[in-house]
């Protein structure tokens, strides 16, 4: 196929500022204000007319409209429909969505909301490789620590440079293997097109590896000797967020801190050997920083989240950087094996030190024959496990154990037990009254896609890979309707004869901003209808029915719904997210050859 | 296995024996009686109506849910729709009971799966039908039928036999099937969608007219529809002619950005408070992002519609839209 050509696109960079600013023009507040008359006004508006105060003509035909409830952009020349109005509201674009004064200057806009807020809008002209590098550039400023990408807080609301370094994550392993896919892409990209040693593709390749090591280190810091997988790690001077079970390290015995969850469990004090070496390589990432294998907690009861993105780590790591580091791609390899032995000894469940199962990560047969998440869960789990076996296989070139595995859990049903997901998924939302988008773990969406995308570009046999894609295609509907090209992308990659809206996909990558700020918007728009959930709450499960562009919505990991109306609340202004809903899409795409920029 | 009783027989005697029968076995649960059949009913005998209504309250008698009247015949999307929310909206207001399980006679339309779904029906029991399936509607929707329900008719039976057994609801044993282990075949429907008759588009085009000229004439109107689905098509018809007048329906009034969605009603709201509704379908199979102009009630909004969906929309006053499911 011929690749979709992105041209270089407007994009929002918002610079917050107070009214006394140095930097604010004295005309902002001499303007005159006169209400705009929009009778007849040939689009929905995001505000409704009779809130609409002002309105001012900046570049190349562009009118700006300030209303009571945020500001609108009309370009009644946009090439795109999604460019034609555009919306800006508190508290992404505004620190108040009552506009006082506007200011057209060229491209830009000065606005003044609230009492004394100003807001100055740049519409900035971006490639979308421009728009990736600067996310990218703040993730790994402001975002990573030791290589790990998860989010951030900041001491100052909408001040990034006051990001605290350090933050509290569940699933570091799961989202920094998502962010390294967008690197090693990107790595991969650069290779073929500048050649191996280019200065930008040896930097990309230090970034990728710099993830990669993050990955595996996950798999040894814990120091236990059965191959577990930790979700993630704090060192000496981070406070422990009061969620799950941690261990301390010291010496050869990591001791489980006093957590609510602990209490519960039972588990404060129980202590669990850590003396299993970890690899030098990989604990340079905390050593360098002064911190000793002591200053270790690390995070315990392990999902299954976490395992299928450290599989999907294990083959692309191994398939683009272990060839040109044996030390990296041996590290692969051992962690790889550790982790499918530590499965297959606890007869397909992951478990802790104590010999009892984590409580999301299982995928046996007693598991599945769990009446609710058991038995709904069953078709994803049983296809992750095969997509363990066969990326086992694929990174260690072994067959053996692995194969024997995999041959008899396919005997056993499990590829066909894979096909059933949307019919046990429909089942178990009808069982609780539910419609199958609003029961749906949004997390899941993203292990379908690891598990299906790997295992339909690694098996080999056709009518298990026929199996495979009629499996993934039973997550379209909750794949595809978020329009989003880190779900379509792999899933054209496992199933080629797949229809995308490239347009659609275009409109994606155009408007996303050159932040991962994450604070929320206003969604109770004029122009966009609310739709009351089939289970919900009045008042409180709901969602938009239109899928708004990215730079008009709330800034989200893969695992939410972009269709949820979310109220606004202020402790989203202190909070950043990785860049890698971007990455992981732009740079597969343009390494599959889905996407082009313009020559 | 419980066996399911059903008064298959509306009539005065049919009724007291079936709540005779209720007072005589306290085990024992009702099945029946439409919309339509307990207005009737309400209108011919209000104590005995009062005794029925006492033992739906209580969870001993389950209506027949899902149609204002039954029916038997093929019918086009619209008339399904009206006929569901004309039955929704009496149980609602008459017992404040939102049942789950549809209960008909056939696949009415190829939209059925949907419109089954988007009224917040879980599942149906069809007359047709004898096996349980999975059918599948457009827009990622799909509906339980359950088939294998071990019918006696309440009129029927004995005491002896409803003392050697168990007895459940339509409503709950089909509403348990969803906790068990359910393996079934999926089927999409193949029927011919019902065309409107000349009755139903007079009558979609006096809903219409009436909103474009702001005149809420709900009460005939529904009574209109109401007489429509009982088949009294001459009489629907007259009335809908009065309401039109010399009214043309005005194509602006609501303006689309694609002509692959069609409207397929504009309504006055069923609760009368002014609010409209708006019924829209996409009628060539691709997923698309619509918006909808209507100037006359200072609306305009976008919406994500995907193949062959039916949505409905209503606007209040200031203009603000919310996607609602037909029970509206």
């Amino acid at each position: 196929m011929k690749p979709y050509i992105l041209k270089p696109h407007l994009t929002r960079k918002i610079t917050f500022m107070k009214k006394d600013d140095a930097r604010v023009p004295q005309a902002l507040f001499e303007t005159v204000n006169t209400a705009p008359d929009l009778k007849g006004f040939p689009y929905p508006l995001p505000s409704r007319k009779s809130e609409y105060t002002c309105f001012a003509e900046g570049n190349n035909g562009v009118i700006w409209y300030g209303a009571t409830t945020g500001l609108t952009r009309y370009d009644p020349n946009a090439e795109r429909a999604e460019d034609i109005i555009m919306y800006f509201s508190a508290h992404k674009h505004l620190d108040f969505d009552e506009v006082k004064a506007i200011l057209p200057e060229g491209d830009n806009i000065w606005v003044l909301n609230g009492e004394d807020s100003v807001s100055y809008i740049e519409m900035i002209m971006l490639t979308c490789e421009e728009r990736g590098d600067l996310l990218r550039e703040e993730s790994h400023k402001y975002v990573m620590r030791r290589g790990m990408i998860c989010h951030m807080n900041t001491t100052e609301p909408k001040n990034i440079k006051t990001a605290l370094g350090y933050t509290a994550c569940d699933n570091d392993g799961t989202f920094t293997a998502d962010h390294f896919v967008g690197e090693v892409y990107r790595y991969a990209v650069l290779k073929r097109e500048l050649g191996a040693d280019h200065p930008k593709t040896i930097e990309a390749r230090r970034l990728a590896t710099l993830n990669s090591e993050a990955m595996l280190l996950l798999t040894y810091v814990h120091g236990r000797d059965e191959g577990f997988i930790a979700r993630s790690y704090h060192v000496t001077g981070e406070p422990l967020p009061d969620d799950g079970h941690f261990y301390q390290r010291k010496g050869d015995v990591a001791t489980c801190c006093e957590t609510n969850e602990s209490k519960k469990t039972g588990r404060v004090g129980e202590q669990v050997p850590c003396g299993y070496p970890i690899p030098e390589r990989l604990a340079k990432l905390y050593r360098d920083l002064g911190y000793t294998d002591d200053d270790i907690a690390y995070k315990a009861d392990t999902s299954s989240d976490e395992v299928t993105n450290h599989f999907l780590h294990y083959r692309l790591a191994h398939d683009f950087l272990g060839e040109e580091d044996p030390e990296l791609d041996e590290l692969i390899k051992d962690s790889c094996r550790r982790t499918m032995t530590h499965i297959i000894n606890g007869k397909f469940e992951f478990l802790e030190h104590s010999g009892k199962p984590t409580t999301w990560a299982k995928w046996s047969k007693r598991y599945f024959a769990q009446a609710g998440s058991g038995y709904v869960d069953a078709p994803l789990n049983a296809a992750e496990l095969l997509m363990y076996l066969k990326v086992t296989m694929h990174v260690t070139g072994e067959e053996g154990l692995w194969k024997e595995t995999y041959d008899a859990l396919i005997a056993d049903g499990y590829a066909e037990l894979s096909t059933k997901h949307f019919d046990r998924f429909f089942q178990g939302a009808m069982g609780v009254g539910a419609a199958p988008e609003e029961d749906l773990m949004y997390g899941d969406n993203l292990l379908a896609l690891a598990t299906f995308w790997m295992l339909c570009t690694l098996e080999e046999d056709e009518e298990l890979l026929a199996t495979y894609r009629k499996s993934f295609k039973a997550w379209s509907g909750t794949l595809l309707r978020e329009v989003q090209p880190g779900y379509a992308f792999p899933m054209l990659e496992a199933c080629p004869d797949l229809e995308l809206d490239f347009e659609r996909m275009a409109d994606w990558f155009y408007r996303h901003e050159v932040t991962r700020h994450a604070a929320l918007v206003k969604l109770n728009r004029h122009d966009v209808p609310i739709k009351r959930l089939r289970h919900g709450v009045e008042d409180v499960d709901k969602e938009i029915s239109a899928l708004l562009m990215p730079d008009e919505r709330s800034t989200e990991k893969f695992d939410r719904n972009p269709f949820q109306y979310l109220i606004r609340h202020d402790g989203r202004n202190s909070h950043y997210e990785g860049c890698y809903p971007y990455t992981f899409a732009y740079w597969l795409g343009r390494y599959n050859g889905y996407i082009a920029e313009e020559a | 296995m419980s066996k399911i009783a059903v008064l298959n027989e509306f009539s005065i005697e049919a009724v007291r024996d079936a709540l005779q029968k209720l007072d005589d076995f306290k085990k024992l649960i009702v099945n029946g009686l439409t919309a339509f059949e307990l207005g009737e009913l309400e209108k011919i005998d209000p104590e005995l109506f009062a005794a029925v209504a006492k033992q739906i309250k209580r969870e001993r008698w389950y209506p027949c849910t899902g149609l204002w009247v039954s029916d038997d015949k093929e019918m086009s999307a619209e008339k399904l729709m009206r006929s569901m929310l004309y039955s929704v909206t009496y149980f609602k207001e008459k017992f404040d009971k939102e049942y789950k399980v549809f209960q008909g006679a056939r696949i009415y339309n190829d939209a059925f799966a949907q419109l089954i779904y988007i009224s917040n029906f879980d599942a149906c029991v069809l007359d047709s039908e004898t096996e349980s399936y999975w059918l599948d509607g457009e827009a990622y929707t799909r509906t339980l039928v359950y088939g294998g329900l071990e019918k006696v008719d309440i009129n029927d039976i004995d005491d002896e036999f409803i003392k050697a057994n168990d007895f459940e609801s339509i409503e709950d044993e089909v509403m348990a099937a969803f906790q068990n282990e359910l393996d079934l075949k999926s089927v999409k429907p193949s029927v011919y969608a019902g065309k409107a008759n000349e009755a139903e588009m007079l009558l979609e085009k006096a809903d219409r007219i009436c909103v474009q000229n702001g005149r809420n004439e709900n009460e005939d109107l529904r009574s209109c529809w109401l007489s429509l689905l009982l088949g009294e098509e001459d009489v629907a018809a007259d009335v809908a002619e009065k309401i039109i007048g010399d009214g043309e329906i005005d194509n602006d009034f609501i303006r689309l950005n694609t002509d692959e969605v069609e409207v397929l009603s504009v309504k006055y709201a069923e609760e009368g408070n002014g609010d409209v509704v708006i019924r829209l379908r996409e009628t060539a199979g691709t997923e698309k992002a619509i918006t909808v102009m209507c100037d006359a009630l200072d609306a305009g909004f976008r919406a994500e519609i995907l193949p062959y969906e039916i949505q409905t929309f209503r606007i209040d006053k200031e203009g603000y839209v919310e996607e609602t499911p037909i029970g509206e």
